[in-house]
């Protein structure tokens, strides 16, 4: 606009020289316009340097790791969480980020994070192991034991606009006065001095530059660099160099130097992630060297600084040798300078680079879990916010449960195509894993490749769950216990049923074996089909539904026979929620991928906090899960019985589709659930049971996390009764062949099996006392 | 109605650490004695089969689980908070506790007091009965949770409610 005024009046002024020129007006008119344009300038230098000068992409946050004694963990995984947060394995830690192990003795280091519930200050910590357990937490510095403490949680990922930029503000005070030095060294030496501009300097890389033979300093100052950077385009135009100076003149007349230098600091770019623009000292010194400013020592100094004049030229990673030889010149600079002395220099030149190992992991590692965290932030944030506002997200992810999972599906995959000679790379698998009682998601897996950032098998594959549903139709029977109890007796012969008019059908068990009459607990830990329906229509498909609602199914559900044996497609998400809500006792919790979110100065946002609510009555839900206990001991699941022990408790349920296309596996521990399909994209047969594909997958991930041991909860009203599996009677010592089964008050069979022998009435009496 | 809440608080203060202390001095807050025994046994299988021995733990304890030293911390902590009247940091620290501990019931307890106190009715009463599902018999906590629903319901208006509440809760005491 400021040109278009410009010609306008140009065309006025040259139409009366003809007459008589009129030179003090034009001097006039030329200083108006000059003027104009200095005011147009300066709004847009003043609007830009005092509003929001950088859009802060939101970082998205792994759990923190809690550590007290009494925390089930190996050393290794203690190793695994320190190497992924980039903590130097070093023999003497003596700056944060720095540990050393010695067998199952550590010393770590911390740095220290303000999370959303307060700070955890820097420690020097000692921890110690007795087997897969910590058993000691002291900090070394004050020399006194610690309850509890937490690492700083791992970065999984930015939520960045479409201007992929990066970085981590800084303020002055926390840059080391080595770095500012170097700097201005380098870059501009007159920096304190000047006003903006500096004719000295360009003169002196004018000289310099002609005396090297080509370009070794740049005349631009600090300032005009930031200029450049800040409000200029990359176009090398000589407006552009009379706008950069104009502007460098009007930013230092309004704002500080020391204004000027940290926004230098945060604006100055230092290289590329992929996508990912690496601005800021502040995030370049994370990036390159995995720590924060302060820590850097002079030779780390001298390559940040020296990388400045080509990032991607100098890049430490891809042409060490040129960067390093950058380095060394810089070192020379500062010695020769006096910045540092002759002994300082030659000692930092002696040193190697010292750049971190970049891990694939930095900017998106986990692309299935983040796609459920981006679903939960967009229901509530607008995506400018997102992406601008810097905001702090604290995931549920446990970096460790993730990479366990990844493992498990991608290994346990591979080896079943070898095992059965199936084409390679033809399964599929999808994993969701869940803390019981607070929702949390620990771990997600979309694809059998975790880095595929394609389409997620975990929150979007609707498939039929198959027998996972028969839990369902038995808690809604138990919930009448006047009606059904454990023991009771269900039908197991042909059966014939007519959905719809003309519809005939007969379920069939998956032996093709009827066997007469079962036991209902023996029904469900044998996954037998035509005892379930019939239990099902019995109590009504209506009722069967209802259940599933409130254990927290959302998808579609239809109160057909068929639903009995699991003609419902549902995605893991909603698995998960149902087995979920059985595994907290009844009580449902919306699944969460987000503790909290803070601004970016710290102040609390959002909490997502913990919220249950009473679904089902426990009771009926315990008998459930006490059954589910017994699919792993002696049912569908027996193989993860003989792997972890009888003694783990753990609680399961398989589940196979018709033709063998999914195989499913829900079971949880003590702390853990966690919900594992396998299959083909195409939907094909794949000759995989529940038992075969999932429960293989499911018992790799929980050897890699570990199991606790699941006690269920009993309250007074449940009994506990040995029963004998041939007659449903109650059992004794003298039962070769008896389970010991929960009742809900009342409910238990009294009659007593032929096996188990007349007691004398005194012992009666006498038992119950102690029941 | 805080008030009362607030007194309910208290005597599960005492009732929540002596189920940790095995002996008592102090009048008012007694130290917990933190318990040393092992933590249940993890089990992380190196080779298969994995052999796991978890200690023998009872179902139905008649105490409340023994809280590890880092829980009794939290607890402590919340309790700061709470009298502090920070209520949402006191939330979060209990929340905190129950990572740890997902089954203790009186973290859940504790946490259903705050809410009642941030005025979140219906958690508040989930939370209790949260807590009496995990409490086993634990006679004086299943109380408490009566109470505090009682209180819940006295503040939501439901009078009958809250007296069958009561009722519930004297049964236990």
């Amino acid at each position: 606009m400021a040109a278009r005024r410009r010609t306008k009046r140009k065309s006025r002024t040259s139409r009366r020289t003809r007459s008589r020129f009129p030179w003090g007006k034009l001097l006039l008119v030329c200083a108006v316009i000059v003027v104009a344009y200095v005011v147009y300038l300066d709004i847009i230098v003043r609007e830009q340097f005092e509003g929001k000068r950088w859009a802060i992409p939101a970082r998205v946050y792994a759990r923190p790791l809690e550590l007290y004694a009494g925390r089930a963990l190996t050393p290794a995984q203690l190793v695994q969480e320190l190497e992924t947060l980039s903590y130097h394995a070093v023999r003497n830690p003596a700056r944060s980020g720095e540990y050393t192990q010695s067998g199952g003795d550590f010393l770590i280091n911390t740095r220290g994070f303000t999370f959303w519930d307060g700070q955890e200050a820097p420690q020097q910590l000692r921890i110690e192991f007795s087997g897969n357990v910590v058993i000691g937490l002291s900090d070394r510095a004050q020399g006194k034991e610690i309850d509890l403490t937490r690492l700083d949680p791992l970065q999984i990922a930015s939520i960045y606009p479409t201007k992929q930029e990066d970085r981590q503000l800084v303020q002055l005070a926390q840059v080391p006065v080595l770095l500012t030095q170097t700097l201005m060294a380098v870059e501009d030496r007159l920096f304190y001095e000047h006003f903006g501009i500096s004719p000295r300097s360009l003169l002196r890389a004018t000289l310099a530059n002609v005396r090297a033979g080509g370009v070794v300093q740049g005349g631009s100052t600090l300032t005009q660099q930031l200029v450049k950077n800040f409000y200029l385009s990359n176009a090398r135009t000589l407006t552009r160099k009379v706008n950069e100076a104009f502007m460098a003149l009007l930013l230092e007349a309004h704002y500080s130097k020391d204004e000027i230098l940290e926004a230098y600091l945060n604006e100055v770019y230092l290289g590329q992630d992929g996508a990912r623009a690496i601005h800021g000292l502040g995030l370049a010194s994370h990036f390159y060297f995995e720590r924060p400013l302060e820590q850097l020592e002079p030779q780390q100094v001298a390559l940040l600084v020296g990388m400045i004049k080509g990032p991607s030229y100098y890049d430490p990673r891809k042409q060490p040798a040129r960067s390093l030889e950058r380095r060394n010149l810089v070192l020379d600079l500062l010695v020769e300078q006096n910045i540092l002395t002759a002994e300082q220099g030659s000692q930092a030149k002696a040193k190697p680079l010292g750049v971190s190992q970049r891990r694939a992991l930095a900017t998106n590692a986990h692309p299935a879990f983040l796609e459920l965290v981006r679903r939960q932030l967009y229901r509530d944030y607008r995506e400018e916010d997102l992406t601008s506002e810097g905001l702090r997200i604290f995931s549920t992810l446990d970096p460790l449960a993730q990479t366990a999972a990844e493992a498990a599906v991608a290994d346990r995959l591979k080896q079943i195509e070898r095992a059965r000679g199936l084409p390679a790379d033809s399964l599929q698998g999808a994993l969701i894993a869940t803390g019981i009682d607070n929702a949390e998601v620990l771990a997600l897996v979309g694809d059998r490749n975790p880095r595929m950032a394609g389409f997620n098998r975990a929150l979007d594959a609707a498939r039929p769950i198959g027998s996972l549903v028969k839990p369902a139709v038995y808690l809604t029977a138990l919930a009448e216990p006047q009606r059904y109890t454990l023991a009771s007796w269900l039908e197991d012969t042909p059966l014939k049923l007519v959905p719809r008019p003309g519809d005939v059908w007969q379920p069939g068990n998956y032996d093709n074996k009827f066997r007469g009459s079962v036991l209902l607990f023996d029904a469900l830990v044998h996954s037998y089909n035509v005892p379930t329906v019939r239990l099902g229509m019995d109590v009504g498909p209506d009722k069967v539904v209802a259940t599933l609602k409130k254990l927290g199914v959302q998808g579609d559900l239809n109160a057909y026979p068929a639903l009995m044996l699991g003609a419902a497609d549902l995605t893991l998400v909603d698995v998960s929620r149902m087995y979920l809500t059985m595994a907290a006792g009844g009580f449902r919790s919306p699944l969460r991928a987000i503790r909290a979110v803070l601004a970016a100065d710290d102040t609390p946002l959002q909490r997502y906090p913990l919220q249950v609510e009473q679904m089902l009555a426990a009771d009926p839900v315990l008998l459930v899960n006490s059954t589910l206990q017994l699919v792993a001991t002696e049912g569908t699941a027996a193989a993860l019985g003989a792997r972890f022990g009888a003694d783990a408790g753990i609680a399961g349920k398989t589940g196979t589709t018709n033709d063998l296309r999914d195989s499913w596996f829900a079971g949880f521990t003590g702390n853990q659930l966690a919900v594992v399909w396998v299959g083909r994209d195409d939907n094909k047969a794949m000759g995989l049971t529940g038992s075969s594909g999932a429960v293989p997958v499911w018992g790799d991930y929980m050897a890699k996390v570990g199991v606790q041991p699941l006690t269920l909860p009993m309250s007074e009203r449940i009994e506990q009764v040995w029963i004998d599996r041939t007659t449903g009677l109650r059992a004794d010592a003298g039962c070769a062949d008896a389970v010991q089964l929960p009742f809900m008050a009342g409910s238990a069979p009294e009659a007593r099996a032929p096996c188990a022998g007349e007691l004398p009435k005194s012992i009666d009496w006498l038992k119950g006392l102690f029941r | 109605m805080k008030i009362v809440a607030r007194l309910l608080w208290i005597t599960t203060l005492a009732l929540g650490l002596s189920a940790c202390a095995t002996h008592t001095t102090s009048t008012r807050y007694p130290p917990p004695v933190v318990d040393r025994s092992p933590p249940p046994a993890t089990t992380f299988p190196s080779g298969e089969p994995a052999p796991i021995t978890p200690p023998p733990r009872s179902t139905s304890s008649s105490a409340l689980p023994a809280s590890g030293p880092a829980v009794i911390a939290l607890l402590e902590r919340a309790d700061r908070q709470y009298m502090d009247q920070d209520l949402d940091s006191a939330a979060a620290t209990l929340e905190r506790a129950l990572r740890i501990e997902p089954r203790n019931p009186l973290l859940w307890h504790r946490l259903a007091s705050v809410r009642l106190d941030q005025g979140q009715i219906d958690q508040a009463m989930q939370m209790a009965a949260k807590s009496n599902s995990l409490a086993g018999s634990n006679h004086s906590l299943l109380a408490r949770n009566w109470q505090l629903i009682s209180l819940a319901y006295r503040a939501k208006g439901d009078l009958d409610a809250a007296r069958s509440a009561e009722d519930k809760a004297r049964q236990f005491e």
